[in-house]
């Protein structure tokens, strides 16, 4: 009962964002550049229902518009790495032999490096970053774990009586790729890309708070990194985008959680990570 | 396994990390070198420096060396265990690796503090969640485990600040006194949540696993006490993939610090990376970067070896690959 209220209030949330981030310009009621000087770190009134910044700017409206950068980024950069990491994985896992270990060594080199690491080096030498630069920053590193995992499910898949059967009646790789070998191990990449949107949202909320992240759009980690400054005389300056962040990863965890268990119930209750 | 087989997956493992380390810093080279845009003599002199001080920079950092020039000059140095000199006129006299060895003890500090606290929360409640399976012990901790994952640090650490320094005055301010062992508790805190939640599930489901297999039931059959059952053989066993995972998440937590270290205003090799970022003192982005990268990899070296040799069946999928 819980796990199910739960779920529904992810799925609630995680909709929530989304239509945010698609009608920001239509429901927010200031844009960012928006500066009342008369409001100047405001508390929450019915004027600015959460406050406002140092700057007068609206913190509901803020958020609105910043979830455009969480969506954009959380999904851009998963789409990206699963497209990456399906192709080199399914390429490696069905041809074996030379192409299979040269993509695997590949793979183990970049999952050597630390994500964040590489992403912070790519955004400091582009200077001022856009939002898809910083999803290519995170999807540098990102392809190699979905690469692997599509690899060992193929590997898998490989010794399916089904898939035998295709073989021996001669279909072409690429046919026996995508209509039996995928649909089969879409289960655990679902399930990783779901909790890779996670990783991503957390990884671009920590570059902004760095002050590295996209530079021309308002950003949940950015707000967070100017609301810390002020912490003790404003607190939901950081308050409210901590909040934001917060509630969506934990939100996409639990549906991350509860997809797993849909696929494989040998991992019942077994609740863990995001990345 | 024979030692002949081990010390041949050793010797793989370790050539492997030697080539990762070579490509990988590679990489470093080419991303600072190749794909930055502008001239690092102007970006540290300005551009109202003479056209004099611009190339005796230039000349002093070879900078106006062909790029093969510079790449070999980056690998001899390496290999000789120096990254070149910090372009930073307050760094002026040191060479990189000085800069960095003045950096690098606050953030191994704060890992192995953070490293040690996620331990501590994450075996007792793991264990005790694995015992009392589906109770509310075990629920709660799920739900522990959920948020601990779903909290940004930078989120959690100016509340904790707030609350412990500034409200309770339980805790000095991190930032103030580094060197007090106090000062350390709130970063290593925060810095290990994430990971004490992942190593919590790691030993909950691990202590699972081992709970079910033979050799316990044999120990109680023989009638051996709850206690000795416990510690002598399943957690003991059930430790096993955990302390690797601990190992291999040693780098996530380096990459971590960075973020802790501008939370709390700490020294460590993260403040001086984002420094050298805003200065754009490419030599010190590039050392830091190779040095994080280094730990990274030996860290991750060191835990499959020991991995190997205590557990046989690392070795045959090694050489399986």
């Amino acid at each position: 009962m819980i796990r199910r209220l739960l779920v529904s209030t992810s799925a609630a949330i995680l909709l929530a964002i989304v239509l945010l981030a698609l009608t920001a310009s239509w429901i927010a009621p200031y844009t960012p550049r928006d500066r009342d000087e008369t409001a100047l770190l405001d508390q929450p009134s019915a004027t600015h229902w959460l406050g406002t910044d140092e700057n007068g700017r609206d913190i509901l409206s803020l958020i609105i518009y910043g979830s455009r950068v969480t969506v954009t980024v959380g999904l851009g950069t998963v789409a990206l790495c699963l497209a990456v990491g399906t192709l080199l994985g399914l390429i490696a896992g069905y041809s074996r032999g030379l192409v299979d270990e040269l993509l695997m060594r590949a793979t183990e080199v970049v999952l050597s490096f630390p994500g964040i690491l590489l992403a912070i080096l790519i955004v400091f030498v582009v200077q001022s970053p856009g939002t898809l630069t910083v999803i290519l920053a995170l999807s540098v590193t990102g392809w190699a774990g979905y690469a692997r995992l599509v690899r060992g499910q193929v590997l898998q898949a490989r010794e399916l009586e089904f898939i035998r059967a295709s073989e021996a009646l001669g279909a072409r790789p690429a046919r026996i790729l995508l209509r039996h070998v995928l649909p089969t191990i879409l289960g655990p990449i679902i399930v990783q890309a779901t909790f890779g949107v996670a990783g991503a949202i957390l990884a671009e909320a920590s570059l902004s708070f760095l002050g590295l992240g996209p530079s021309e759009a308002t950003s949940w980690g950015a707000m967070l990194d100017q609301g810390a400054v002020l912490f003790i005389k404003s607190p939901y300056l950081a308050i409210v985008p901590g909040l934001a962040i917060f509630s969506v990863v934990l939100a996409i965890n639990f549906l991350g959680d509860r997809l797993r268990d849909a696929f494989d119930p040998t991992q019942r209750h077994d609740a863990s990570s995001a990345h | 396994m024979t030692a002949a087989n081990l010390g041949w997956f050793a010797l793989r493992r370790i050539s492997w990390a030697l080539v990762a380390i070579a490509l990988l810093a590679t990489l470093v080279f080419l991303v600072l070198r190749v794909f930055t845009p502008g001239d690092p003599a102007i970006n540290i002199l300005g551009e109202n420096a003479s056209e004099a001080d611009l190339r005796a920079f230039r000349q002093r950092y070879q900078l106006d060396r062909p790029l093969s020039d510079q790449y070999r000059h980056f690998v001899s140095n390496l290999a000789h265990g120096s990254l070149g000199h910090s372009y930073e006129v307050l760094h002026r006299k040191y060479p990189v690796t000085a800069v960095i060895a003045e950096q690098f003890p606050w953030t191994m500090e704060l890992a192995l503090a953070s490293m040690f606290i996620a331990f501590l929360i994450a075996v007792p409640l793991g264990l005790i969640s694995a015992l009392r399976q589906y109770s509310w012990v075990d629920n709660s901790a799920t739900l522990l485990a959920f948020l601990g994952v779903a909290i940004p640090n930078f989120w959690l650490g100016p509340m904790l600040i707030v609350l412990f320094t500034i409200k309770l005055h339980w805790l000095p301010n991190p930032a103030g006194d580094v060197v007090r062992f106090t000062s350390l508790i709130l970063p290593a805190f925060v810095l290990g949540t994430a990971l004490s939640a992942k190593l919590m599930r790691m030993v909950r489901s691990s202590t699972l696993e081992v709970l079910d297999e033979d050799f316990v039931r044999t120990a109680r059959a023989k009638g051996a006490s709850s206690r000795r059952v416990l510690f002598r053989h399943v957690l003991r066993n059930a430790m096993i993939p955990v302390v690797t995972v601990m190992g291999m998440q040693f780098g996530a937590l380096l990459g971590g610090a960075i973020v802790t270290e501008k939370v709390f205003a700490r020294p460590g090799l993260g403040t001086l990376l984002l420094h050298a970022i805003e200065k754009r003192d490419f030599n010190v982005v590039q050392g830091c970067a190779v040095t994080i990268l280094l730990c990274y990899i030996v860290v991750n070296t060191v835990v499959d070896l020991l991995y190997a040799a205590i557990d046989p069946r690392i070795r045959v999928a090694g050489d399986g690959r």
